[in-house]
């Protein structure tokens, strides 16, 4: 039993895990195409999921500190594999080491 | 030709609307507590503001989106809340502090008490945003507000010491009593870089329609504008430190501001003094009333405008009556204009990395400014100086109030 | 396209011109073995308020149930009628059709229009 819809400023930030429950990180955005004259969601991009990590991700933004390189730990997941049995805590089908690399 | 007017009155607006009752009453008592010692941070937060008004300019002509437009749509409703919630309440305590500004005014020069005035001060805000289109409320009143420029001819009447001004634009470090130092020169900091002045400035362009045609008009009205502005409170300070500083006295009540013109224009100097404070304090007051106003409405997404009608944009049209009513509320309580004014720019400055840091972000963002985004120098000025207002506000704020 | 940074929160415009509202929301149909479709945005105070706190959203929608018939629920806008441009999502319809403005239109005519020079 899923639900028929979902709201995405709903699901926006919250936790993404994985088959083993791990916390593979935070939904962060919807890549949209047009399929067949409907606009569809293809890949959902997920970002870093500790706090620092994204307070760095705002401060990192700013004129100087930009400067600092970062390696951003992102999963782009194909719409296949997310899951949103549970609206609350949306999930992807596999391990997040089986995720193509980001 | 036209261009070069809209350029003139731009420059002039920014000069007459500079001055209210923040950068007066912390002028003076900068000047009155430390001399020339505080020149520096006239000199910082005017620079600061300056830059913070081009870049509102350049973004609104280049982006077609005032700063709360871009805000919402680029962090998101739940990031924007922060700056919306934190910026309204600093913004109200400020707009409360003007319209004290008005009826101290209007106090000193009827002898009626200010409490009265809080009713008609209120009523005649209100329907002077009502009623009036956006440049008869930017033009006009800012046209009188040049009657300020009476501080710049004042202090020059005096003939100080301008070596030691220039002096005094070298920050230094205290020689006694630094936390009351550090206060002041927060609080002067925050009256220089007030966030409404560059939102409501922002909202401006949209309003006037600005394009990319505008940009170096922009320059030249931030740049000279805010300058001659800043010249404008380095001469309140002049004033205060010439004739309060001696005397070793403070300025604590809003009564002792006259003193800063009577000794050099007798009688007229009084009424130089009520004049510039009533004018510019109502200027600010519907400048801030609309920056408000502007800033829920956009971050809403409501039809807003000074040049519509309160019949289309309603929502817009009694968000700033609100506005105006919930500050005449304080000074119908009677709060003293002067220390809602020190309270209020503090917090300003404590509070001005919540506002400036998201802009920043917007005007480095080529999305919104393609080949117009900020350059090295002003980026590096707008965070050093806003993220040092910041941490002295955090830092000197407790210790005054814990200090007395 | 990405929803988030282009469609989430920006601006709308209706068919006349004026500024409509903010996209608050955005519905995706999910269904079985195809990706999920982009169905609906939502706009209003109802939508918006559940984006901080679901108490507060629902408390919001039962004053609202008063100003009339199909109140209370948040106000939904087909995908298909609405197109995405550079500054900001354009309406095909006519946003006085739609409850938009029914703050804006009670305000004005129980508080707006009775305040003398409106």
């Amino acid at each position: 039993m899923h639900p028929s819809e979902i709201h995405v400023e709903q699901i926006l930030g919250r936790r993404v895990h994985d088959a083993e429950n791990r916390v593979v990180g935070r939904l962060e955005e919807l890549c949209v195409e047009v399929v067949d004259g409907e606009y569809v969601v293809t890949e959902f991009l997920i970002g870093p999921e500790a706090v620092l990590e994204r307070i760095g991700g705002f401060l990192i933004q700013l004129p100087l500190f930009n400067l600092i390189r970062v390696h951003r730990r992102d999963h782009r997941v194909p719409w296949k594999l997310m899951d949103f049995a549970d609206p609350h805590t949306p999930r992807i089908r596999v391990r997040r080491d089986e995720l193509p690399r980001p | 030709m036209k261009k070069v007017l809209q350029i003139t009155l731009g420059i002039v607006t920014s000069v007459g609307g500079f001055l209210e009752i923040g950068s007066i009453t912390t002028a003076a008592q900068a000047g009155a507590s430390f001399g020339y010692q505080l020149v520096w941070a006239i000199v910082v937060g005017t620079i600061c503001i300056a830059f913070l008004v081009e870049m509102a300019g350049r973004f609104a002509a280049v982006s077609k989106r005032t700063i709360p437009d871009a805000m919402r749509e680029r962090f998101g409703i739940n990031f924007f809340a922060v700056p919306l919630v934190v910026m309204f309440a600093v913004s109200l305590l400020v707009l409360a502090a003007e319209m004290g500004g008005i009826a101290a005014a209007l106090e000193m020069a009827t002898g009626i008490s200010l409490p009265v005035w809080a009713i008609p001060v209120g009523l005649v805000a209100w329907g002077l945003l009502w009623r009036a289109t956006f440049s008869v409320i930017e033009n006009g009143v800012s046209f009188l507000g040049l009657v300020t420029i009476a501080f710049a001819v004042g202090a020059a009447r005096l003939h100080p010491d301008y070596g030691a001004v220039l002096r005094g634009m070298a920050p230094t470090l205290p020689r006694s009593n630094a936390t009351h130092y550090w206060f002041v020169a927060v609080s002067v900091l925050g009256a220089s870089i007030s966030p409404y002045l560059y939102y409501f400035y922002s909202s401006g362009a949209i309003e006037e329609k600005w394009d990319v045609t505008y940009l170096a008009a922009n320059r030249l009205i931030a740049g000279i504008g805010m300058s001659f502005g800043g010249f404008l409170s380095v001469a309140v300070l002049v004033l205060a430190a010439i004739l309060f500083h001696p005397r070793g006295v403070d300025v604590q009540h809003y009564q002792q501001l006259p003193g800063l013109l009577t000794p050099i224009f007798g009688r007229a100097g009084f009424w130089l003094v009520i004049a510039s404070l009533g004018v510019a304090c109502l200027g600010a007051t519907l400048e801030i009333a609309l920056a408000i106003a502007y800033l829920i409405a956009q971050g809403l997404g409501w039809n807003w405008g000074e040049d519509l009608e309160p019949r289309d944009d309603a929502r817009f049209a009694l968000t700033y009556t609100l506005l105006v009513a919930a500050a005449a509320l304080f000074v119908l309580a009677g709060v003293d204009p002067l220390e809602l004014t020190q309270i209020s720019m503090s917090l300003t400055a404590a509070s001005l990395p919540v506002g400036v840091f998201p802009f920043l972000i917007l005007m480095n963002d080529k999305k919104y400014l393609g080949g117009h985004t900020n350059g090295y120098a002003g980026n590096a000025v707008v965070l050093v100086i806003s993220l040092l207002a910041a941490v002295l506000g955090v830092v000197s704020i407790p210790l005054e109030i814990v200090g007395g | 396209m990405h929803l988030v940074a282009e469609v989430l929160d920006e601006q709308i415009v209706d068919n006349k011109g004026r500024r409509a509202g903010r996209v608050d929301g955005i519905v995706l149909e999910l269904r079985d073995g195809k990706p999920p479709r982009v169905a609906y945005i939502e706009v209003g105070p109802i939508t918006l308020l559940a984006r901080f706190n679901r108490r507060l959203a629902r408390w919001y929608a039962r004053w609202d149930e008063r100003f009339g018939e199909g109140r209370g629920v948040p106000f939904r806008i087909p995908w298909t009628r609405v197109t995405r441009d550079r500054d900001a999502c354009r309406l095909d319809m006519d946003a006085d059709a739609t409850p938009i403005f029914a703050l804006e239109d009670w305000l004005r005519r129980h508080i707006v229009e009775h305040l003398p020079g409106a």
